[in-house]
């Protein structure tokens, strides 16, 4: 008897069904629909605007800089460091053309996240995945381009880059100038990961960004796993947690075949700060960090990143080498006086030029020496130059 | 039904003597009367005639079971929709409901469980818009954003961070500027 209802539960929905006569790629395209109809109007235009330094003699200019956001709270819009990092005002303009003010809440150049709160508006929000994306789920990126004008794509998740502590997703959508901040939705409707960015061009130090964009078609993603751990600081501390390892350090390299092939082998250690975790743990300057957490280290920023987003207090696995000797040890960090470490570049010329903001991912090549500023200088940090 | 179709239904019975009394006498006399029927019961009793004739030989066995196979395989199948149309409507229908509420009666403890409520709430929940909440801060001050989209100067610029893949990784480009040497510099964290 239980069979026979079992069987005829099942077979009930079936009868149905026939009756809907539907092809497979309508009722696709019916779904991303009804998705992004319930998803659009939690994402949102961000506009970040400064005042261009004053030169002698010049009118004081405006620069606005563009991007979206995304509701995940009634009044809390998620967008990246890079959209509203050194900006004076920010404003979020939604869907149905209200505008208001918006004030940082906290700021991860890190991991390239921002949260900003809009008192004046009551938004609905986007619920977050509770698994993290991987290689083949499909994607629904939503944004804001020029004009504020919505855009969308559908794609899949191509690959996952994994490093110690972070990640990112590589997607197939095509996205659009404006849309760093977006949103990158699952097929049930939650937020995958925030938009970076699309593949650019290696480009020489020092050398002007070209002017045209290049067609697309590779995007990449912030995971809701990265998100998840920059909302929970927000949330229990009330501000950007970073881990301090203490150590000044540049970058090493040999090289290869050809002369001007030069690999990069480490972080040479310059400079050891007393009583930090560095040297607790031993390192003296000339030692040549080689891994962190069972992963190489190629360059000082990437160990700089992986400090940054391991946290105060976590512990870490380090390989070095002294005198061609390895030597390992395992400590606990300390936590970073300022959300924005001194080691990113965030002079007035770089954060307002598209692609020299704060990547989530490393910098392959050293930076300049920056001082360490307080996060809530962020305006300060627009009339920083630095060459 | 004509007396001549009639007078031939009548042949078979004839011949074998199965017919009435009034039966036969009425065939008789319109045998007597329809040369055409005369003509035709004469052939008919001719060639019962002459098969009775022939000498008797026995058959295989399974003879009549494969005249009979090969008989089907020769007829078309029959229309089974038809078949199935031809049965009262009333019993589908009946079934048909039947199926359904025993369906809806096992899915009703499972349709109350949260999950279901979600998702369904999820499937027709219709998004509020954004709106204006009353706050005592004062009016934000609004932005062209017109001149914003229209207007592409240097002074608007749109976001959308560059990302390089290199050595496995994914990286956002550094971007030095001019005369700095990547080695040269001490980064501390």
């Amino acid at each position: 008897m239980f069979a026979l209802l079992v069987s005829v539960a099942l077979v009930a929905p079936l009868a149905a069904a026939p009756a809907r006569a539907q092809s497979t790629l309508s009722a696709i395209e019916e779904d991303v629909e009804r998705i992004a109809r319930r998803a659009r109007p939690c994402v949102l235009t961000v506009i970040a605007q400064r005042s261009t330094p004053v030169r002698p003699g010049a009118p004081r200019r405006t620069a606005n800089r563009v991007g979206s956001g995304v509701a995940v709270t009634t009044n809390g819009v998620l967008t990246t460091a890079s959209v509203v990092l050194g900006a004076e005002h920010v404003y979020v303009v939604t869907d149905n053309h209200l505008q208001v003010e918006a004030r940082v809440v906290g700021m991860d150049p890190v991991r390239n996240l921002a949260l900003l709160r809009a008192d004046d508006l009551e938004l609905s929000s986007l619920p977050l995945a509770n698994k993290p994306g991987g290689s083949g789920d499909w994607v629904i990126a939503m944004g804001s381009s020029y004009r504020a004008s919505p855009t969308q794509s559908v794609g899949t998740v191509a690959l996952r880059f994994e490093e110690p502590g972070t990640s990112l997703l590589q997607l197939t959508n095509e996205v659009y100038p404006g849309n760093s901040g977006g949103a990158a939705l699952n097929s049930r409707g939650e937020l995958l990961g925030l938009v970076q960015g699309e593949l650019g061009a290696p480009e020489a130090p020092g050398q002007r960004e070209r002017a045209e964009r290049r067609p697309g078609g590779m995007s990449f993603a912030i995971p809701i796993d990265v998100i998840v751990p920059f909302l929970d600081d927000l949330a229990k501390y009330q501000r950007v947690r970073h881990g301090l390892f203490g150590v000044s350090t540049r970058g090493a390299f040999v090289n290869g075949a050809d002369p001007s092939d030069r690999i990069p082998i480490g972080a040479l250690v310059e400079a050891v700060q007393p009583g930090g975790p560095a040297s607790r743990l031993g390192l003296k300057k000339g030692d040549l960090i080689v891994a962190f957490n069972g992963e190489r280290v190629e360059y000082p920023e990437q160990l700089a990143r992986w400090v940054a987003v391991a946290g105060p207090g976590a512990t870490i696995s380090l390989v070095w080498v002294r005198d061609e000797i390895k030597q390992e040890g395992r400590t606990k960090l300390d936590e970073a006086p300022s959300a924005i470490p001194s080691w990113m570049s965030v002079d007035s010329s770089s954060s307002l030029s598209a692609g020299s903001g704060p990547g989530g991912m490393a910098a392959d090549a050293p930076r300049d020496r920056r001082p360490s500023r307080a996060p809530r200088e962020n305006s300060q940090l627009a009339d920083t130059t630095s060459r | 039904m004509n007396r001549c179709d009639q007078a031939r239904r009548l042949f078979g019975s004839y011949w074998d003597d199965e017919v009435t009394q009034a039966e036969r006498e009425w065939l008789e006399s319109h045998l007597a009367a329809c040369p055409g029927c005369r003509q035709q019961y004469e052939q008919f009793a001719r060639t019962l005639e002459t098969v009775g004739s022939l000498p008797r030989t026995d058959v295989a066995a399974d003879l009549a079971e494969r005249a009979l196979a090969a008989a089907r395989r020769a007829t078309t199948a029959p229309d089974r929709i038809a078949v199935v149309r031809a049965r009262p409507v009333w019993i589908q229908v009946t079934a048909t409901a039947a199926l359904l509420l025993v369906g809806l009666s096992a899915l009703l403890p499972w349709l109350g469980t949260p999950a279901v409520q979600r998702v369904l709430a999820g499937r027709n929940a219709k998004v509020a818009e954004p709106r204006l909440v009353a706050t005592a801060s004062r009016a934000p001050e609004p932005v062209r954003l017109d001149s914003l989209g229209i207007d592409h100067t240097e002074d608007v610029e749109f976001i959308l961070d560059p990302v390089v893949l290199h050595r496995g990784r994914a990286q956002a480009p550094s971007r030095l500027p001019k005369g700095v040497q990547g080695e040269q510099a001490v980064i501390s964290f």
